[in-house]
């Protein structure tokens, strides 16, 4: 009896819908200059995972998302990777900011791909993706290119390790930003709107890496508006508007038979 | 007309097409600039010739132009300058990085520290650094070691200073503004990838930086070079002192003071020379205008090395 209950509050902390849980975000909160932009939001991606995140402009996805690697700092609620609360330390029952440190490391594990890419421009492919390792996790030059090479070998890129971002194409870029983060070896990766910035024509070749990416286990949470890529790849979509989380569930749920008028609105807006 | 505009419009197929003579198009012809070059090149004439003609004695200035007191001055010029600049960029980087800190302490001192020292001459400033034992009889740190200030403050340590936390003065707004020209995602990307704030400034933002911080840098050591002639306002002995001192031995005053301007154009030159090289080093993307003077240097560097094989 008390096994049994020991078991079941492990499984409440633990697991959701049965499966092992990666990222859990509870209750969180977040204005800007009075502004609410979250307005409590909870959700959970287990190990694995795909969780598309969908909503009109200005939801507030992309705040959510920067929550979860501290980039942005909520005013309430908890955000935890692996179990692991991110950004804050418990100090006798007061939630307080962590040391700069101890942020920068929990990063290490919380992978991000941007709209724009962001690669650093004066760097070629290779070295983009060798800095970080070879900083954070010690590894000599030799090693670091190897591991960059390694990386973009999975985006299918190794043959432009040496190029500067400025000779690589949009879609190009893209993923040599996902073979960046995917370097530090993540136990979650971040993308936001990782195809917006993208000629129609480079869309489905990012598509394609984040597909591959995802088969091979990587726990993703995707702010998109590519519907198609949310149906096919997501295990789980949630609908955002007014910094709340209005609906969420399998895709095929979500985005096929909404149960919420405004989540078919925006569905069928942003199908047609 | 020489073609007509009546024929409906012809596509052309196949092999290239010949050029006849009237096909051909000519760059406008501009005869006013051959005028206003003749003009300007005129008065130029006129002002070298009255140079030459004019009571210069020639003879004196190439003789002093190697004097030894003369050679030992441009030293100390270059030395001070130098260093001077060496410590303007430290504490330039220093500050601009305390002015964009989020701590408004550190960004406040910062603030205060250009205001202070961009806003106040810096001949006053030497000076006040050469009298500092006015205030402070002697310097360290009671108990361990002291010293008279006038045994500290020497005229090169008083030129260092005060020319050296000047120039910082200057390069913090330098350096701030290249940093604030970065895209922030580049920073944002390298915290994303658990870099501390402190490399994604030195490996991410600084070198990006770069191409929007170096050419003021190199006007402002052509700057230093010649405002260090100020510390001879604090007996600091550079060029123009010493070519003071000999014009009031000899009385040659114009001979000497061309000496000292040859010999500033000389390192000003050299100083530009670097700063190019820097550029082109730090901006191998942009496309660049180049002027007849950098066409000049870059043909003359050619031929040296050639030359040196
Ligand atoms: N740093 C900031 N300062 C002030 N307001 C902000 C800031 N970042 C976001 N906001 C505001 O918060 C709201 C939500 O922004 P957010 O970027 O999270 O929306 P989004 O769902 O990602 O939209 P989009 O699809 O346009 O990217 C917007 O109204 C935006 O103007
Ligand atoms: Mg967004």
């Amino acid at each position: 009896m008390n096994a049994a209950n020991a078991a079941d509050a492990a499984s409440t902390t633990n697991t959701a819908n049965g499966a092992d849980v990666m990222v859990r975000i509870e209750n969180v909160h977040k204005s800007f200059g009075g502004l609410p932009v979250l307005r409590g939001v909870s959700a959970s991606c287990a190990r694995s995972e795909v969780v598309c995140l969908i909503g009109r402009s200005g939801s507030g996805k992309s705040t959510l998302l920067r929550c979860v690697n501290h980039l942005e700092k909520p005013d309430a609620g908890r955000i935890t990777v692996d179990g692991e609360l991110i950004g804050y330390e418990d100090r006798g029952g007061r939630l307080v900011e962590r040391r700069e440190r101890d942020v920068e490391r929990q990063r290490r594990d919380v992978g991000m791909v941007f709209q724009r890419f962001n690669l650093f421009p004066h760097l070629t492919a290779a070295e983009n993706i060798a800095l970080a390792p070879r900083k954070l996790r010690g590894l000599s030059r030799a090693e670091a290119r190897e591991l960059a090479v390694a990386s973009l070998e999975r985006v299918g890129l190794a043959d432009r390790r040496d190029a500067y971002a400025r000779h690589l194409s949009g879609g190009q870029q893209q993923r040599v930003a996902i073979a960046r983060a995917l370097a530090m070896e993540p136990k979650v990766l971040l993308f936001d709107e990782p195809t917006s910035a993208l000629d129609p024509e480079l869309v489905g070749e990012v598509l394609g890496v984040m597909r591959a990416v995802a088969e091979q286990g990587m726990t993703m949470i995707v702010v998109t508006h590519e519907l198609h890529f949310a149906r096919e790849v997501a295990g789980q979509v949630l609908f955002m508007e007014d910094g709340v989380i209005v609906e969420a569930g399998p895709p095929e749920d979500v985005l096929v038979r909404p149960r919420h008028e405004r989540t078919r609105a925006f569905v069928s807006r942003t199908l047609r | 007309m020489g073609w007509s505009t009546s024929s409906a419009p012809v596509v052309h197929l196949g092999s290239p097409a010949e050029i006849p003579p009237e096909d051909r198009l000519h760059p406008r012809p501009h005869p006013l600039r051959w005028v206003t070059g003749a003009v300007v090149l005129a008065v130029l004439g006129f002002l070298v010739l009255s140079f030459a003609r004019g009571r210069i004695d020639w003879a004196v200035v190439r003789e002093f132009l190697t004097a030894e007191k003369i050679l030992a001055g441009l030293g100390q010029t270059i030395l001070i300058s130098v260093l001077a600049m060496l410590i303007g960029i430290a504490l330039g980087t220093c500050f601009a990085v305390m002015r964009l800190s989020a701590n408004p302490v550190l960004s406040t001192v910062a603030w205060l520290y250009v205001w202070l020292f961009r806003g106040t001459p810096v001949l006053l400033q030497l000076m006040m650094w050469f009298n500092l034992g006015l205030i402070f009889p002697t310097l360290g740190v009671p108990g361990l070691f002291e010293e008279p200030t006038i045994n500290v403050i020497t005229p090169f340590a008083a030129a260092l200073l005060g020319l050296g936390i000047n120039e910082g003065a200057y390069l913090t707004e330098v350096i701030r503004g290249g940093i604030l020209s970065v895209d922030s995602g580049q920073a944002e990307a390298a915290s994303a990838l658990g870099l501390s704030r402190r490399t994604a400034l030195a490996k991410v933002v600084l070198p990006q930086a770069m191409p929007a911080i170096i050419p003021p840098i190199g006007n402002e050591a052509i700057g230093m070079l010649k405002t260090s002639s100020l510390a001879a306002a604090i007996s600091y002995t550079e060029i123009l002192t010493n070519a003071q001192q000999i014009y009031y031995v000899n009385g040659k005053v114009m001979e000497l003071l061309i000496v000292a301007a040859v010999w500033y154009l000389a390192a000003t030159s050299v100083t530009s020379v670097g700063q190019y090289y820097l550029e082109r080093r730090f901006q191998r993307s942009a496309v660049r205008r180049r002027s007849v003077a950098d066409r000049i240097i870059t043909a003359a560097v050619a031929r040296l090395r050639r030359g040196a094989r």
